[in-house]
């Protein structure tokens, strides 16, 4: 079967004032429709520079260097800014992390809902608007009507994400982007958008995209997790693979650290110790090796290929290629 | 609502007071008389004297503030010192002639701010960016009266395409075409000067505007970038915009009074400056009431007009 996604070798740059930053470098992966991708890394390790590739709005300064993302057989690398906006909102949509900002705030509800509905369904403003209805229904929202009419400032932050989750799926898109969609919320709320999300998948054949910090989100949410590490993946497996047996150090670091009681995100993840490297000074060798418990000579010269250990499971590191080695 | 509507009402009456007792002392304070003004030359200093006397002028100033305020009261502005007009009916007459040229240039303006503006924001950085910041430059800094004088020098005594001054051909009549060409010119300085300003409010709104996250939202439905800057990013910049223009409304009518005895144009602005020539004290008084009620009326109309435009605001 061919996959709805396949994004191979995908590297994004950003200009700067005096060069050029490689956000993102060497990502590969496939998504099929109905399944859930999980991306989870520290913060900064190119988790929405990787989905803002997809959909393509990195903005002016950002472009795709390198790579094909083919999406239902069409290379979105090579897409024309205005065939992409037939996708964009219709079959690729995305979710943002800031429930409290994403929506305009001098525009109604019903305005911002019924735009995108009319832009790529055709429906004269009146079908829209009921549809628009059944929609913030769907994501249950109570008195749909009215909302239509106000304004995002007089609703809470989950209603608001609730709003923004009815605009993503108000076209069927075949792929959703959810980036951190549940990070600002508090626990119950998000623990709501969830359960909604995992409901709405389960009627629509929606591939999903789920990014996060959260490792226990992923559990909940994902079938297979990419696990990214300064603007790399590190580690690609199925969640059940993942959470038993993670190959790289960087994974197992994240999953040590994992406490039993909540504590804040920040904490729990600098359990790791060190700091993640920035685009401008990528160390040689491995980019973890700074911070790698296991470090060798070779991590400390020579770049590690994304290893594959069986169909489902792959990791960056010498480790398990010398590992895989042995045992042959 | 209502009760804002009042309190605001409440508020505009000791500052109106405030204001016409302000204006008294200064006017009276100003060196020279109404009668050395207008009386004949010859005129011996026992029948200037005598003149001051019978104008009620040699009273107490108290005394001659009171007699003002009393006939305002009963809707009596007094008569004019040079022209013996009924004040009521020159202000009326010369209004209407500095409204139309304020509410041109003010339109106008905003018409070449706006727009460009937008594409200087958009395009920050670009030389069209540099470019628009030059001529916002040079709009500001630039004197009413010595762009008016170019202007004149250009397009009426050199090219003679325009008139130089006046509101009408004198004996015309004053056909449409004819009023238009009088209105050029002066439009033309009131609106550059306005276009220079506003075109950086519009540019610095509108950039803190273009990073906000419900821009990324709207184009990840696929929005057309027009629709994105014109609809979802201008509406939000021209919020802060709206006071930035009702603040300009009293500084327009201090420039019209440079551009109205530039261009010779009938307006109160020259009305203000003959009546200050002649020490014409009641012409002066109302001038200045109505100002400062032009201006407490225009901050009302910003303030209603802000919460009309910005949702968050009209909750509280
Ligand atoms: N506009 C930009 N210009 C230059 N570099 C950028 C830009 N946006 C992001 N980057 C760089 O790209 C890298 C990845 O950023 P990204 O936003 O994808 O991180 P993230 O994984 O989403 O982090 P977070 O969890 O904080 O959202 C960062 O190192 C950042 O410095
Ligand atoms: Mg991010």
């Amino acid at each position: 079967m061919k996959h709805l996604l396949e994004v191979v070798n995908l590297q994004t740059a950003f200009q700067s004032e005096k060069s050029e930053i490689i956000a993102v470098d060497e990502i590969s992966f496939t998504l099929n429709a109905g399944e859930t991708l999980g991306i989870v890394g520290e913060s900064g390790c190119g988790k929405s520079i990787t989905s803002l590739s997809i959909i393509g709005l990195l903005g002016k300064k950002g472009r795709v260097k390198k790579g094909n993302i083919y999406f239902d057989n069409e290379d979105l690398a090579q897409t024309s800014e205005s065939d992409f906006r037939k996708i964009r909102g219709n079959q690729i949509s995305m979710i943002f992390q800031e429930p409290m900002t994403s929506l305009n705030p001098v525009f109604t509800i019903g305005n911002q809902m019924i735009e995108g509905i009319k832009l790529h369904m055709k429906l004269s403003t009146k079908e829209a608007r009921s549809y628009a209805i059944e929609m913030l229904e769907k994501v249950r929202i109570p008195r749909a009507e009215e909302v239509m009419k106000e304004y995002p400032h007089v609703l809470s932050g989950g209603m608001r994400q609730r709003v923004v989750i009815a605009m993503a799926l108000a076209c069927k898109p075949k792929l959703l982007i959810a980036d951190e969609p549940t990070t600002a919320l508090d626990v119950t709320i998000q623990a709501q958008i969830l359960e909604l999300m995992r409901n709405l998948k389960e009627e629509s054949e929606t591939a999903i995209m789920f990014i996060t910090h959260d490792l226990g989100v992923i559990a909940e949410m994902a079938d297979k997790v990419i696990v990214m590490y300064a603007g790399q993946i590190v580690e690609e497996a199925d969640v059940f693979t993942l959470f038993k047996n993670p190959k790289h150090p960087y994974t197992q670091g994240l999953m040590a650290s994992i406490p039993h009681i909540e504590y804040e995100e920040e904490e729990r993840l600098s359990s790791i110790p060190g700091t993640v490297p920035t685009p401008q000074n990528m160390p040689k060798g491995c980019r973890f090796h700074t911070r790698c418990p296991y470090v060798t000579e070779q991590c400390k010269q020579e770049r590690p290929d994304l290893f594959q250990i069986n169909d489902t499971h792959k990791s960056r590191c010498w480790l398990v290629k010398t590992e895989k080695h042995n045992k042959e | 609502m209502a009760s804002y509507i009042m309190r605001r009402l409440l508020i505009a009456i000791p500052v109106l007071i405030g204001v016409t007792i302000f204006n008294f002392i200064i006017i009276n304070m100003a060196p020279g008389n109404p009668v050395e003004m207008f009386v004949n030359p010859d005129a011996t200093p026992a029948q200037i004297e005598l003149e001051k006397e019978r104008m009620g002028l040699n009273d107490p100033m108290v005394i001659q503030y009171f007699r003002w305020m009393n006939s305002l009261l009963h809707g009596d502005l007094g008569y004019s010192y040079s022209t013996y007009e009924p004040v009521t009916q020159v202000l009326l007459e010369r209004m209407g002639p500095t409204l139309l040229l304020m509410g041109l240039a003010l339109f106008f303006g905003l018409l070449i701010a706006i727009p460009i503006g937008i594409l200087s924001a958009t395009k920050q950085y670009s030389k069209l960016d540099y470019a628009t910041t030059g001529f916002s430059f040079l709009g500001i800094s630039i004197p009413h009266f010595f762009l008016g004088l170019g202007a004149i020098y250009i397009f009426s005594v050199q090219l003679q395409l325009l008139p130089t001054g006046g509101m009408m051909t004198l004996g015309s009549g004053g056909g449409f075409v004819d009023r238009v060409e009088h209105l050029i010119l002066p439009v033309f300085v009131l609106a550059t000067g306005i276009a220079g300003k506003k075109i950086r409010y519009v540019r610095a709104s509108m950039l803190d505007v273009l990073g906000q996250d419900y821009l990324r939202t709207a184009r990840a439905k696929g929005l057309r970038e027009f629709v994105v800057t014109n609809k979802h990013a201008l509406k939000n910049a021209l919020i802060p915009i709206i006071t930035v223009i009702g603040l300009e409304i009293p500084l327009l009518i201090g420039g019209a009074v440079i551009t109205e005895q530039v261009f010779q144009w009938p307006g109160m602005g020259l009305l203000t400056i003959q009546s200050i020539m002649s020490r014409d004290y009641p012409t002066l008084m109302a001038i200045n009431l109505l100002t400062a009620v032009i201006v407490l009326v225009a901050n009302f109309a910003t303030d209603i007009l802000y919460s009309v435009a910005d949702p968050r605001i009209k909750n509280n």
